[in-house]
């Protein structure tokens, strides 16, 4: 056993400072290894649902013709939103929101699994496959337009909690509106409801929102 | 000239008798450029009252569609609707933007196909006024100060 002559201030000093140091690496490392995992993050757009709820099987057609299924909900993050094309204010506000959002998460960084947007119609009777590929990629080319008979677009929006029913007629055109959800929904690449975002959208919020509770998934794998 | 005419003119272009100009001011109006194919447009603008009474916006038109609706989109609990509003009253010495998710000119069917930087011409009718003249310019979103921000960023 060594000692340290009480008579050697420098030792002394000197021992004292490597008790700071090791208690400072403890501390460090403490902090670091044992570390809980972080919290669940607070959207300012919305809600985070503490456990994500997987949705179910449904089937739909995209504007390109093809069924969208559950299977393309799984691999990408995926945006939802819910309205019609014969929709002046709401919905073609929300898809620009939307092209903004994306433009956003491109410039925060290389994304190692992609975002998707996605426009769901709740008016199948005039959003027909053509008339959704003309109206979604108008915002940005890499929307895609969902539509379905009623009855299919029915069950996803009923597992989605998605509300929407015939509104007012309009004088001129004979038309008439859509009462919908104005939400949008965060899928994440499980194919679970994840996020759910309330209007009114605001692109920097929802990007920021977006990008916290993307890097809390990846920091729980 | 004869002299009731230049009585007229005096008392036209003299300030605070030429109603419409000066009681109520319209600006800042864009049209949300829209897809190929669509049969909805929307206005959003904002009208001041500088006059001491309400003044009541009771309808609108543009040669380039076929009818001019004044719509209200409200939110409640999540679900938006969107009404008819066939007047809508600006308080004296009050503000009332029409703007995204708000009140807003609805476009229904136009004419020929919009592109953006094209212009629509508005028609504003106030009770108890000359019909209200205005230039719309088509742009994809309202929000000029967002783009400036993001052409700083790539500079």
């Amino acid at each position: 056993m060594t000692q340290v002559p009480a008579n050697k201030p420098f030792a002394k000093v000197l021992l004292t400072l490597a008790s700071v140091l090791a208690l400072l690496i403890g501390l460090w490392s403490a902090r670091h290894l044992l570390q809980p995992p972080a919290a669940l993050p607070t959207l300012a757009s919305g809600t985070a649902l503490p456990a994500p709820r997987p949705l179910t099987t449904f089937t739909l057609t995209d504007h390109h013709g093809q069924p969208y299924d559950l299977a393309r909900l799984k691999g990408a993050w995926t945006l939802l939103f819910f309205g019609y094309t014969h929709c002046p204010d709401v919905c073609p506000t929300t898809l620009a929101t939307l092209n903004s959002v994306v433009k956003k998460l491109a410039e925060a960084g290389p994304q190692r699994v992609p975002v998707h947007v996605v426009f769901v119609s709740v008016d199948p009777e005039r959003d027909t496959v053509q008339r959704l590929a003309e109206y979604v990629p108008y915002f940005n080319k890499d929307f895609l337009g969902v539509t379905g008979t009623p009855a299919q677009l029915d069950a996803f929006t009923a597992q989605l909690n998605i509300l929407h029913m015939r509104g007012s007629e309009t004088a001129a055109d004979g038309g008439y509106t859509v009462d919908h959800t104005a939400s949008i929904l965060l899928i994440d690449p499980q194919a679970r409801l994840s996020a759910i975002f309330s209007p009114p959208h605001v692109a920097t919020t929802l990007a920021k929102d977006f990008l916290s509770l993307r890097s809390y998934y990846e920091d729980l794998q | 000239m004869k002299p009731w005419l230049a009585l007229l003119a005096v008392l036209l272009t003299a300030p605070g008798l030429t109603l419409a100009a000066n009681d109520i001011t319209v600006h800042d109006a864009w049209v949300r450029a829209a897809p190929p194919g669509a049969t909805v447009l929307a206005a959003y603008l904002t009208i001041d009252n500088h006059s001491a009474r309400a003044q009541t916006l009771s309808g609108a038109g543009s040669p380039q569609f076929e009818s001019v609706e004044i719509h209200r989109t409200e939110i409640k609990n999540g679900v938006a609707g969107m009404s008819a509003q066939p007047r809508v009253a600006i308080a004296a010495h009050g503000t009332l933007s029409f703007a995204p998710n708000g009140y807003h000119l609805m476009l229904i069917g136009p004419r020929k196909a919009l592109h953006v930087g094209d212009h629509v011409e508005l028609r504003m009718q106030f009770d108890g006024h000359p019909s209200l003249r205005i230039q719309a310019p088509v742009r994809t979103d309202a929000a000029p100060a967002d783009d400036m921000m993001q052409h700083h960023h790539h500079d």
